[in-house]
């Protein structure tokens, strides 16, 4: 789970998102610890070695937040989500204890550290949509099966099996695979057709069977860039999947995924109203937004819930919208090469950058 | 030997005389350590104080700890020292994983036999014996799902389905844990650890078009085999390096009558091969798990309204070569 330095230019980003709200965003060092960016600042409350300070202003919560991280600061999120109701007053008192002299909390500059994948545990699990933005999904449909024209009924086709009751699709990706912001990403050197899909990623907060989504509750969201190899679906190189079921290797390889900078918990944005941007050197290829999933966050876990018992920490992805690679052509210029910096800004959630490496 | 995985993750090694019983490794590290410091210590530096660790390290080092953990085994058979044990049937042991957080690859349509079967239950088509080695040879590759890890039970346990499941199945096959690791790795090169019994429950209603659908497209969950309790193994990993994993029997039976009877040779991609393959995409490690898919002989293949769909209280059993009895009873839904 590598990560590098974020770079000074997020600084306009956090002081933007940030503004008037009360939330706070989550993030991992690089040594998994735990930190919380600072409201409109650019600094990072190192959280596990400013509970000791913060004891000696309100010991109370202090108490309460070491607590729900009985791991340390290092370990996993799911008891703190689990309890966060009884957590969420302290650590909001931790970040308002910066503003009291003397405090001696720590912090450091955003611009000074490493991040990790801002994920809840680990071993947390993640449950991606696929073909779930329609413009996308039709686009890329006839790229692959070389239909001429995005008729108006490949549209339909689309859309209709969630009219009919069919459920939603997706895949997972080993947990170990996930990188985070300013990680190098590469697939197999193998690769000829190798593609960005920007997302919005969910961090489930609810623990139970059989939710009803209007139950299910989400505790954060960051961005997700779904890196993708397109070759096998454009019948390129060797297959490397058939049958009903499938180790989701096109999606599955070391550094597949990469979410980050951080997580937004608590902040008022609604997650089926985001701007989802991706830019590759600096050009725009998608800008699209989360009212476009046809199966939201909410109705996907609601559904995987019949089958596993969801957890706090639990990954859904929104799926990507339009403008990949792959919905030009198997010919074009917009394949991803060694070298090229591509960016996932979610609104509210910061910029996710990663630059490719060599294959 | 055999590892198992005590109820808090501990690791625990089966010990066969004067009874078949359970040593816990870490609460007999003291007793070891007076007997063989050096023993003792080399087992602390790969699965740590409690044991809970991960097997990874050990599996990684294991030409150079096999030795210890051999000792812990003579002496406390030999109960010439101050050892710990329980009988086994007083022991209530989990999955035998490396880790709470292992990765698991099950292969799926491994056996011709198998896929000729279920294929004709559910199409009525009919296929040559040898299409699915005619593929292997054509340059198609394996396939099969992700395993969950959370979704893993212990012999012993319940298995209970979603609500609403109408077609539930057994899979008796093999669970194998690679003793290397790596990236773009020669099936020739692949090195394997252990192995245990494994029953790749199954929600077949959809394959036969009744029931809500559980899946589509090209990329899937894999929940007809990742629902809560869908994979069980056990009782315990067997690390037994004079074994050939590709001879290994497998049978299956459910109240006792036996349901599948068949070997690893049968199966079409070896596990090595399988791993070859996902070592292109994944740096594999040691104690990555693989699952070798099934033979011939489950419910599905005796077709929609045949009578071998299991319900809630049968007794399901797996048995491996040398791997001991998985079982599994069926629960209520």
């Amino acid at each position: 789970m590598g990560g590098q330095r974020i770079a000074g230019e997020l600084k306009r980003d956090v002081s933007r998102a940030s503004h008037g709200v009360d939330g706070m965003k989550f993030l991992r060092f690089d040594n998994w610890s735990t930190g919380l960016l600072v409201p409109e600042t650019n600094k990072v409350l190192d959280l596990g070695r400013s509970l000791g300070p913060f004891r000696k202003i309100n010991a109370a919560a202090a108490d309460r937040i070491s607590g729900a991280l009985p791991e340390g600061a290092d370990g996993s999120w799911v008891a703190m989500i689990d309890n966060w109701d009884g957590v969420r007053d302290s650590v909001s008192a931790l970040l308002s204890a910066l503003s009291s002299p003397n405090s001696k909390l720590v912090t450091k500059d955003l611009a000074d550290i490493t991040l990790q994948a801002p994920m809840v545990a680990k071993d947390s699990r993640s449950f991606l949509s696929a073909g779930n933005i329609a413009k996308h999904t039709a686009q890329g449909f006839k790229v692959i099966l070389g239909i001429q024209q995005v008729a108006k009924d490949v549209h339909d086709d689309v859309t209709k099996p969630k009219q009919q009751g069919e459920p939603p699709w997706g895949f997972s990706v080993h947990p170990e695979l996930i990188v985070g912001p300013d990680a190098t990403v590469a697939p197999p050197s193998s690769v000829k057709k190798f593609d960005y899909e920007g997302e919005v990623c969910a961090v489930v907060g609810s623990r139970g069977r059989d939710i009803p989504s209007e139950k299910v509750r989400i505790w954060g969201f960051c961005a997700l860039n779904d890196w993708s190899i397109r070759d096998p679906v454009l019948g390129i190189g060797p297959r490397i999947s058939r049958g009903v079921l499938s180790y989701n290797l096109m999606k599955n390889f070391d550094t597949c995924t990469s979410i980050g900078p951080w997580l937004v918990v608590d902040e008022p944005f609604d997650l089926y109203n985001l701007s989802v941007k991706t830019r590759v050197n600096g050009n725009i290829r998608q800008d699209w937004n989360t009212s476009d999933m046809i199966y939201s966050f909410h109705e996907t876990a609601a559904f995987l819930s019949h089958y596993l018992t969801m957890k706090p920490g639990d990954m859904i992805a929104s799926g990507t919208g339009p403008g990949c690679a792959i919905e030009s052509g198997v010919e074009n210029g917009l394949w991803l090469r060694p070298g090229d910096q591509v960016e996932v800004e979610v609104e509210g959630a910061g910029i996710l950058r990663n630059t490719v490496g060599a294959f | 030997m055999k590892f198992v995985r005590l109820e808090n993750w501990a690791t625990g090694l089966v010990i066969e005389r004067p009874s078949m019983q359970i040593l816990d490794v870490a609460a007999n590290l003291g007793a070891l350590r007076l007997q063989d410091a050096a023993a003792a210590e080399g087992i602390v530096q790969v699965l740590g104080d409690s044991g809970t660790a991960s097997w990874s390290p050990m599996i990684e080092a294991w030409d150079q700890v096999r030795d210890h953990f051999n000792r812990m085994i003579e002496a406390a058979e030999s109960e010439s020292g101050a050892f710990v044990s329980q009988l086994i049937d007083k022991v209530k042991l989990r999955a035998p994983l490396p880790s709470a957080s292992v990765r698991i690859f099950a292969l799926g349509g491994n056996d011709a036999e198998h896929v000729r079967n279920i294929v004709k239950a559910i199409t009525g088509e009919e296929f040559p014996a040898d299409k699915f080695r005619q593929e292997k040879r054509d340059g198609i590759p394996p396939w099969g799902f992700q395993v969950m890890p959370d979704t893993v039970i212990g012999s012993g346990a319940l298995v209970v389905p979603p609500s609403g499941v109408q077609k539930f199945d057994y899979e008796g096959e093999v669970g194998i844990v690679l003793g290397m690791g790596g990236r773009d790795l020669k099936a020739g090169q692949v090195k394997f650890w252990g192995y245990t019994a494994w029953n790749d429950f199954s929600i077949r209603e959809a394959r036969f078009g009744i029931g809500p659908q559980i899946h589509r497209g090209g990329l899937n969950w894999a929940l007809e085999k990742n629902f809560d309790g869908g994979n069980a193994c056990g009782p315990w990993m067997v690390v037994d390096e004079d074994r050939d994993i590709s001879r290994l029997r497998v049978q299956t039976r459910v109240n006792g009558k036996t349901m599948q009877d068949w070997s690893t040779k049968d199966l079409i991609y070896g596990i090595d091969e399988t791993a070859a393959l996902i070592s292109h995409y994944v740096t594999l490690k040691p104690g990555d798990v693989f699952a070798s898919g099934t033979g011939p002989g489950t419910a599905a293949e005796s077709g929609r309204d045949g009578n071998r769909w299991l319900k809630p209280g049968d007794r399901v059993e797996i048995e491996v070569d040398g791997g001991g009895i998985l079982s599994n009873v069926v629960g209520n839904w």
